[in-house]
């Protein structure tokens, strides 16, 4: 588990860039690493020469860009989708998409990394669309997940009220608590202002927690 | 537990891509790159061959759109540039343009100084060629420029210097300035001569004599005149 390095007991969503370089994956000891291929945090200007080099086809750009991201876009895809191999197609269907859209995009560094978070959502969305449209309807909840694989270390009942969230709330809350991203990062990928942000995550927050202490959670 | 955020617990979603992954996914983005290049370099063959092909048609095009151009048209340079490549084909186009244009302005009703410089440039075009058809379909015409003149509403019979003479001969036959004649105000019936201008005269099928048209009105050289009189 990580530790969150929250600004309030309420909301777990921070703001400040020391925030969420506290909680980013890719600073963690265990996490952030791809493969045997450790990713050291970019800067803003490795950030902008490998948008450069997207921009360019450059080979090693993507490798660069897709050691920096594709753990995150992987956990996030999982957490949506709750199955590894779908999760896995999603970041790679998004990569491929990057290729054919790399030579308009016109963002700098970090908007590389909200266009790809952005691929995936929209991936996994359609997904669990495309499942929940193929489910037959039975007398028990419909499970909008896809999984084939056991989740160890969550509590169902966590996870059948993250079921019961819309999709973007489910997604926000992933991209927080899976990924660690900032509440500006959320916002981003969502389309939404950054106090849309906090409100809705608060809200979904509240509902997860009183799915697993009930009314005890403040 | 009763300490522990339940939402920690979500962290287990948390995976990596390990190494078979990272490969399959790099080696696919390789494969699309080299497929996105070589479209992109499709692309670029299509659009220069285009460009190409554009710059190929834009020439004869531009021919074609002017062919029709009568003096003063924003075209109509076009067409004498591109008339010495034509001529290399039809050797007669020249004169057959020159002769359209000054049909193309009488019908038009241009200004009768610019109907009498075309003419004169015509007859210039005639004089250099051996074309007696045209001769006599220029002179046709002429005759029309003149009747319609002389039934032209506004046509008051005391007309300024400019269209009370509009008939002026390219040339004299003998290079030597002449008299004016009387200009025609009537019907522009021919009038018979003996021929004393090769260049001017047409033996009529039908009674065998020759005629003049009456051109020979006025020596003051019209505006922008080409005659070579001079010598």
């Amino acid at each position: 588990m990580r530790g969150n390095g929250r600004s309030c007991s309420g909301c777990s969503i921070g703001s400040g860039s020391s925030e969420k370089e506290a909680v980013s994956p890719s600073t963690g000891s265990d996490q952030g690493t791809t493969g045997d291929h450790r990713v050291v945090s970019p800067s803003a200007h490795a950030l902008d020469a490998w948008v450069d080099g997207i921009r360019r086809g450059s080979n090693e750009a993507y490798r660069a860009v897709y050691d920096h991201t594709a753990s995150d876009l992987l956990s996030f895809a999982n957490g949506m989708l709750r199955n590894r191999s779908a999760a896995e197609d999603a970041v790679q269907q998004a990569f491929l998409e990057l290729v054919a859209a790399a030579p308009a995009f016109r963002g700098r560094g970090e908007a590389l990394r909200v266009w790809l978070f952005k691929s995936v959502r929209f991936r996994c969305i359609d997904q669990l669309r495309r499942a929940s449209a193929r489910e037959i309807p039975t007398d028990r909840v419909p499970d909008t997940g896809i999984t084939d694989e056991p989740v160890l270390d969550i509590d169902p009942r966590l996870l059948a009220a993250l079921d019961e969230l819309s999709e973007r709330q489910r997604s926000m809350v992933l991209m927080r608590h899976v990924v660690g991203m900032s509440g500006a990062e959320i916002a981003a990928v969502v389309g939404l202002n950054r106090a849309a942000v906090y409100a809705v995550v608060r809200r979904a927050e509240r509902k997860l927690r009183e799915s697993v202490v009930g009314e005890e959670t403040p | 537990m009763s300490n522990r955020d339940p939402l920690d617990q979500l962290a287990s979603f948390r995976i990596r891509a390990d190494e078979s992954t990272r490969a399959r996914d790099l080696e696919a983005i390789r494969t699309e790159l080299e497929r996105a290049s070589s479209g992109r370099a499709v692309v670029r063959r299509r659009w220069t061959l285009g460009v190409v092909v554009a710059l190929i048609l834009a020439g004869p095009a531009a021919a074609i759109a002017a062919d029709d151009a009568l003096p003063g048209d924003l075209l109509y340079p076009i067409k004498l540039v591109a008339e010495p490549i034509v001529q290399l084909f039809d050797t007669d186009v020249v004169v057959e343009h020159r002769i359209e244009e000054v049909a193309g302005l009488v019908d038009r009703g241009s200004d009768d100084v610019v109907i009498q410089q075309s003419i004169d440039i015509a007859r210039d075009a005639l004089a250099e060629t051996d074309t007696p058809l045209m001769e006599r379909e220029l002179d046709r015409i002429v005759d029309r420029w003149v009747s319609d003149r002389a039934t032209r509403p506004d046509h008051t019979g005391d007309l300024s210097p400019t269209t009370t003479q509009p008939l002026r001969p390219a040339r004299t036959t003998d290079g030597s300035d002449r008299e004016p004649e009387p200009a025609p105000t009537d019907a522009p019936e021919s009038t018979t001569t003996t021929g004393d201008r090769p260049g001017m005269t047409e033996p009529r099928p039908s009674d065998g004599t020759t005629t003049t048209l009456p051109r020979d009105t006025d020596d003051r050289p019209p505006p922008g005149d080409r005659s070579r009189d001079t010598p």
